[in-house]
Formats: C-alpha cells, structure tokens, sequence
C-alpha cells in the first residue's frame, strides 16, 4: 500500500502530512555508519528482508500461430485430488466446439494433486501430438 | 513466475452449476488483467514469444540495502510498517547493538545458513536466510536473547508460520525440555494467551521472519487466507507442563532425550475450547477419553486431531486407564466395533498437555504434526 492510501485509511490527509520530515532514507555518503546506530536522536537500523534466490528460469514453449484445426489439452491438474474440479474446463471445451469448432479439445484430468507430477499424462499429450496446452487449477 | 502465461478466473468455481460456470467464468473477464476470459487464453497461445519469453537465466531481486537511517524512531517505526516487513505493530527497532546482542546468544556464525522457507512449497520459490537474518527479526519481535535458540530452532524447522493458502492456515510451537524454565515460558494458568514475554515474543519472531526471510503473508500475493487467522500474530506457543503431566513430554515420544530441549511444528485449523462441542457434557461421572474420542472422530480427516489438555484433564484420562499416551492413541484411533478408523493413521492423533489445574477446561483442534529441532543445537 503506498503512503497516501495508509494516510487515508488513517484518516489522515496526505496534503497535512507533505511537508512532514521526510522517511528514512538509506544512509547517505557522510551518514554515520551502520556500527553508530543512535546519533542525536536518530537512529540506524538493519534491514530484516532476505534477497530472494530465484531459480533458474526456463524458456516459454513456442507458440502456435494459430488454434485453427489444431489440438488442445485441457489438464485438471485436480488441485486437491478429489476429481471435482474439472467442471470449468468441461465449460471451456463446449466454448471451443461453440466458437471455435475446428479446435480439438481432449479433457484429461492429471493424477494425485496439484504438487504432484504425471510424467504419463505428459508423455501421452507429446505421443499423440497435442499442439497446445491450457493447465487448469480450479478451487 | 515472470513471464509465465496465465489467466484468472472468477472465484470460486467449486459449486456451481454449468450454467453459471459458462455465464460467470467462462464468458466472464480476468479479474486481473479486465480482458474476457477466452480471448485471453488463446491469445497467451498464439501470440509470439517475445526474446524475454525466450531467455534462460536467473532474474535477479533485491530486498533494498542493508540498513535504514539514521532516522528518528518514529519515521523507522512507519518506514517498516509501508515496506510490509511488520505485522502493523510497533517493533523494536533492530539497530547493530540490539542484533549482536542476539548474535551473542549462539554460538553460530552470523552467517550460517539457518534453513530456507516458502509461503507454499512447491508453488512458490523457497528463500534461504541466515542467522543474523533470523536475529534481526528477533529483535523486532522484541524477544530477548535468551530466546534465541529456541527461535533459531523454529527457523531451521523452514516451515511458514502463514501458507499462502486460502484456508488461513494456523502454526504451533510445542516447546520441550528445560529451555522453558530457562528462559520463563509460560506453562501455567493462561498458558496459551498473553501472559509471558518468552512465548509472545518467540512467537511472534516466528512470523516475522516469515514476512521478511520467507517472502509470506503479502496480501494478494503470498496471503490469500479468505477469513485470515488471528493466532498469526505470534502463533499457538505451546510450552509442555511436563511436571504436571502424567505421561511422557511430546519430545520424548518422538526420540528425544527428557533433558533435550526441542521444538515441533504443528500445522492446520488452530484450537478452540472442548466447551464448543456437543460432546462436551458436564455431568457427575466424567469420561473425558470417550469425549475426546466423540470429538475426534466427528472431526475433518485433513489434519487430524490435536488435544491441549490440562494437567487435571489429562490426569483424569490416566485414572481412566490410561497411563500411556499410546494407549489412549490406539484406544482413539480405533473404528466403532471393529469398522474402519476415522482417521488416516495413529500419527493423526496427538496429545499435549500445558496450562493450569484449577478447572477440568481443555482444547482440540485440527493440527498435524511436521517436525522437531533440538533448540540444544543452536545455543
């Protein structure tokens, strides 16, 4: 939430506050050192939040330049292994044989929940040459 | 995950008719992006990769520099409060002096890996702290250093005191072993309230952390819990009244030695009183094991069951007979007349025992066990 949306909800105006003194700022060039943390009144203090290790990224899957005549899987990846939730992409597959009929769509709902893998299911969409993939969590 | 194609859709869609799944899902917009639904989807598969799309490589972050200031306490305490890194109390401000003191109270490097925490493992990306990152947000905590072990414990533990879950999940710490007379955990009248610093402040050192050193609790980010959960503050700190109980400590029944100080993670709904229940009846006889047992297994399967008894309680159920924990788990576990058990496993089922003795009140609740640190190893 920015600075003027808390004062708001605080009541308070952001114009009432503009010439406040201003946030703490990182310590500039002639600013005590971090060691020194209370120089006539002001205080230093440490940063709690961790730099975030991301993991390597991988590249998207090319893209098809068209659905027309193309075939699409629709992957439940049944969230919480219970086999309920594959409503919505039985919806989105009468949307597809609406709109777009030359799309083929196969409805596949992946096994065990949503943290786990199903290399078959993965392996039957490549063998029988699936173009495309729309993943599915529903809850 | 930055560049992945993805569309959101209206919740929820669990338990709706195919009707209003087409109407309010299907033909309906992206809450987020405002665009329809399927134009969306087919346009995140046909439009082409941009060279970003393509790229292989770590997308580097930064949490901003390593201190703030010098700046009044005041402008600190808002500055804080604006970047997210509190839970919208006042905090003790962590200057250098404050975090070495905490430093002083291990014998660990500053900067030794602790463990590593994800708001949801397996959905997102797990984040890896130190110890003087663990200590930093001790002392916001405001927590003294003598806690500091058993907070480092909790953080080696790398379980999230908030899932990103919808569910508005609940964390406790059982805490064992001579570390809770050490540092005066409360394990009397009012044990699981707010009547000691030792367990608000470790308690809420174990949330802080979360926020800052395990990415959790950003609202509409890495928080979705749709009702939230008040025991997020400083969690459920459960420090044993192992001298009242008549059974072996938590700790001791799962390997530990009595004089090992140890904490265990639970996990689930939370606990409430036993008074909230039916099968909770005052009457002349009590049979307190058969009213657990009514209670339990009326109880969701998902995180099992979990009994916080006093000590008056728990001595009750040993004259009833049952002098082991395991035996009253076996007789708790067992299905009515030789049907199926109620719950999964046994493991389901645990029982601790704090508080004071001065009525027969008790708690339950549906938390699983996930695991124990030896707070020894981090003194």
């Amino acid at each position: 939430m920015d600075r003027r949306k808390m004062l708001a909800l605080l009541g308070v105006s952001p114009v009432l506050v503009a010439d406040a003194p201003s946030y703490a700022r990182t310590a500039s060039r002639n600013a005590p050192k971090a060691g020194a943390a209370v120089t006539s009144g002001l205080v230093t203090a440490l940063n709690p939040a961790v730099t975030p290790q991301l993991a390597q990224r991988v590249p998207l899957a090319p893209r098809l330049s068209t659905l027309e005549g193309k075939t699409i899987y629709l992957v439940d990846t049944d969230w919480g292994g219970m086999g309920q939730n594959d409503g919505i992409l039985q919806e989105m597959q009468a949307w597809f044989a609406q709109h777009m009929p030359s799309v083929k769509t196969i409805l596949k709902v992946k096994k065990g929940n949503f943290v786990t893998d199903d290399p078959a299911l993965w392996k039957e969409i490549a063998d029988k040459k699936g173009d495309g993939v729309i993943l599915g969590v529903a809850g | 995950m930055p560049h992945l194609r993805f569309t959101f859709v209206k919740s929820p869609v669990w338990g709706k008719t195919p009707e209003q799944l087409q109407k309010d899902v299907i033909e309906g917009k992206d809450p987020i992006s405002g665009k329809p639904v399927m134009r969306e989807i087919v346009e995140e598969l046909t439009a082409p990769l941009a060279d970003e799309d393509k790229a292989t490589r770590t997308i580097p972050q930064s949490a901003g520099p390593d201190h703030f200031g010098p700046d009044t306490a005041d402008n600190l305490q808002r500055l804080f409060e604006e970047k997210g890194m509190t839970d919208h109390l006042p905090i003790v401000l962590p200057t250098e002096e404050k975090v070495e003191a905490m430093l002083k109270a291990t014998s660990h490097k500053a900067d030794e890996i602790v463990g590593k925490i994800s708001p949801t493992p397996g959905v997102f990306e797990y984040w890896s702290y130190t110890v003087k990152q663990v200590a930093v947000n001790a002392v916001m905590a405001g927590a003294d250093p003598k806690y500091f072990p058993v907070i480092l414990a909790i953080a080696a533990a790398g379980k999230e005191s908030m899932s990103s879950s919808d569910n508005s999940f609940a964390e406790a710490v059982v805490i064992n072993g001579p570390i809770r007379d050490e540092i005066g955990l409360n394990y009397g009248i009012g044990a699981l309230g707010p009547f000691s610093h030792a367990n608000a402040t470790i308690g809420r050192a174990y949330t802080l952390l979360s926020i800052n050193a395990g990415n959790c609790g950003k609202v509409g980010e890495t928080y979705m819990g749709v009702i939230g959960n008040p025991a997020n503050y400083t969690n459920i700190v459960i420090a044993e009244n192992e001298k009242e109980s008549p059974w072996k400590p938590f700790s001791v029944r799962h390997g530990f030695k009595p004089e090992e100080s140890v904490v265990s993670i639970f996990e689930g709904w939370g606990v409430i009183s036993a008074k909230n229940s039916k099968y909770a009846v005052w009457q002349k006889e009590m049979n307190f094991a058969q009213e657990l047992k009514n209670i339990f297994d009326d109880q969701d399967q998902l995180f099992g069951g979990i009994a916080v008894l006093s000590p008056a309680v728990a001595n009750y159920i040993k004259d009833e007979g049952y002098d082991t924990v395991d035996k009253l788990t076996d007789w708790l576990y067992q299905g009515p007349d030789g049907a199926k058990p109620h719950f999964w496993s046994k493991a389901q089922i645990n029982i601790l025992v704090t508080g004071s003795s001065n009525n027969l009140y008790w708690d339950y609740g549906g938390m699983r066990y996930v695991k124990s640190v030896s707070v020894d190893t981090w003194r």
